[in-house]
């Protein structure tokens, strides 16, 4: 009668042990993605140029903290998305010689002032932060290979409209930059840890 | 008579494979060189990096070596590591630029995803030395298909041009065409 008490104490823990050991599995590899204020749209965890690792923390962490009209990128293009579109949106930051302000580009609509008008309540104009599906942060993260030429030809679509060249061109994030190093299938060469 | 007749028609059939198999070998073989010191291969199939010796007729590649201080005559220039590490959805050549000595010069290669950057790239260096560490080519590299216009993404080319026309502030007519490096002949009127 003990041992049987015994035993069912030592499933429970057991049950308790990989319960627990799945919520953690589950944590490591959640949040490819964190949701920006104010417009909720996706910022990549995932991209070592976009989301560096806190030396302190070892977590991912991303550039800024939200996406306004004033936000001033530190590295760019940023990369973000809403889920219920087919590509992203590629961020710049206006040159100062043409004023400020954050700037999106995409490949049908150019680049234009952030956000894009269906982030903004038609009436007050306020934020209207877009749905996001449930647990939007475990969505995968874009495979590198779909974007090799979407990102050149938006910091080149940028550079020409500003009138950008030499270095001020050349510190624009590469898809490398943004994907970090690849194998030729495509597939990160190290594990995504977060 | 007839013995001796059928032997030497087995000896002419004989030469023809031979002479046939000697010319075919001849004119698939050599669509690359590997150039010194790294081993990229130099596309011997473009008319506009290795035109034909004049006195051999022969493709002879505009340069006899790539490194960080060759200056390209024309171009860009096309090279290739046909295994190379870096590649991403299959193995896509570099093109080739000089830089212009305003920004210090030397040679650069431009690839969609990692854009403009100095040659070589890092993993043909020793990483203790820094010496060239050159790059495994399989057997009978000279022999693998050139890369034809048709199969590399369209804008490949060009916006390996427009990127680097902007990053130097180079006019692009100074830059070799797609027409100029295939080679491909005069458009046609299409025909529906």
């Amino acid at each position: 009668m003990n041992m049987l008490k015994h035993c069912r104490s030592l499933i429970l823990v057991m049950i308790f042990m990989v319960a627990l050991y799945l919520v953690f599995a589950v944590g490591i590899q959640a949040q490819y993605w964190s949701i920006m204020p104010p417009y909720n749209v996706l910022w990549p965890l995932w991209s070592p140029g976009l989301s560096p690792i806190d030396p302190l923390t070892g977590l991912t962490t991303p550039l800024v903290s939200s996406l306004t009209r004033n936000t001033v990128l530190p590295v760019q293009p940023g990369l973000v998305w809403d889920p219920c579109q087919p590509v992203p949106f590629l961020l710049y930051n206006t040159p100062p010689l043409f004023g400020s302000g954050l700037l999106y580009y995409h490949e049908a609509y150019g680049i234009n002032p952030w956000p894009p008008s269906y982030m903004l309540d038609p009436l007050t104009g306020a934020p209207a932060p877009i749905p996001l599906p449930l647990a939007p942060t475990l969505l995968s993260p874009y495979a590198s290979g779909e974007w090799e030429y979407y990102v050149p030809m938006a910091n080149l679509y940028y550079a020409l409209t500003f009138g950008l060249s030499g270095p001020e061109f050349l510190s624009l994030l590469q898809p490398f930059d943004i994907w970090g190093p690849v194998t030729r299938t495509g597939v990160p060469l190290t594990p995504i840890i977060l | 008579m007839m013995h001796r007749k059928r032997w030497n028609i087995f000896l002419i059939m004989i030469l023809t494979v031979l002479v046939g198999l000697a010319f075919f070998t001849n004119a698939q073989a050599d669509y690359w060189t590997a150039l010194p010191p790294y081993n990229v291969l130099w596309p011997l199939w473009s008319p506009a990096l290795s035109p034909p010796d004049p006195i051999s007729g022969v493709p002879t590649p505009l340069v006899n070596a790539l490194t960080r201080m060759t200056i390209l005559p024309v171009q860009p220039a096309m090279i290739w590591d046909p295994a190379s590490p870096e590649a991403n959805n299959g193995p896509l050549p570099w093109l080739a630029y000089n830089a212009p000595l305003a920004f210090g010069g030397g040679l650069m290669i431009w690839d969609q995803y990692y854009g403009m950057r100095p040659f070589p790239p890092d993993y043909m260096l020793d990483p203790l030395t820094g010496g060239p560490l050159p790059i495994p080519l399989p057997l009978a590299y000279s022999l693998l298909g050139p890369i034809e216009f048709e199969e590399i993404n369209a804008y490949h080319y060009l916006l390996g041009n427009l990127v680097y026309a902007n990053t130097y502030g180079v006019p692009l007519a100074n830059l070799l065409t797609p027409q100029q490096f295939w080679g491909l002949p005069p458009l046609t009127v299409g025909i529906y």
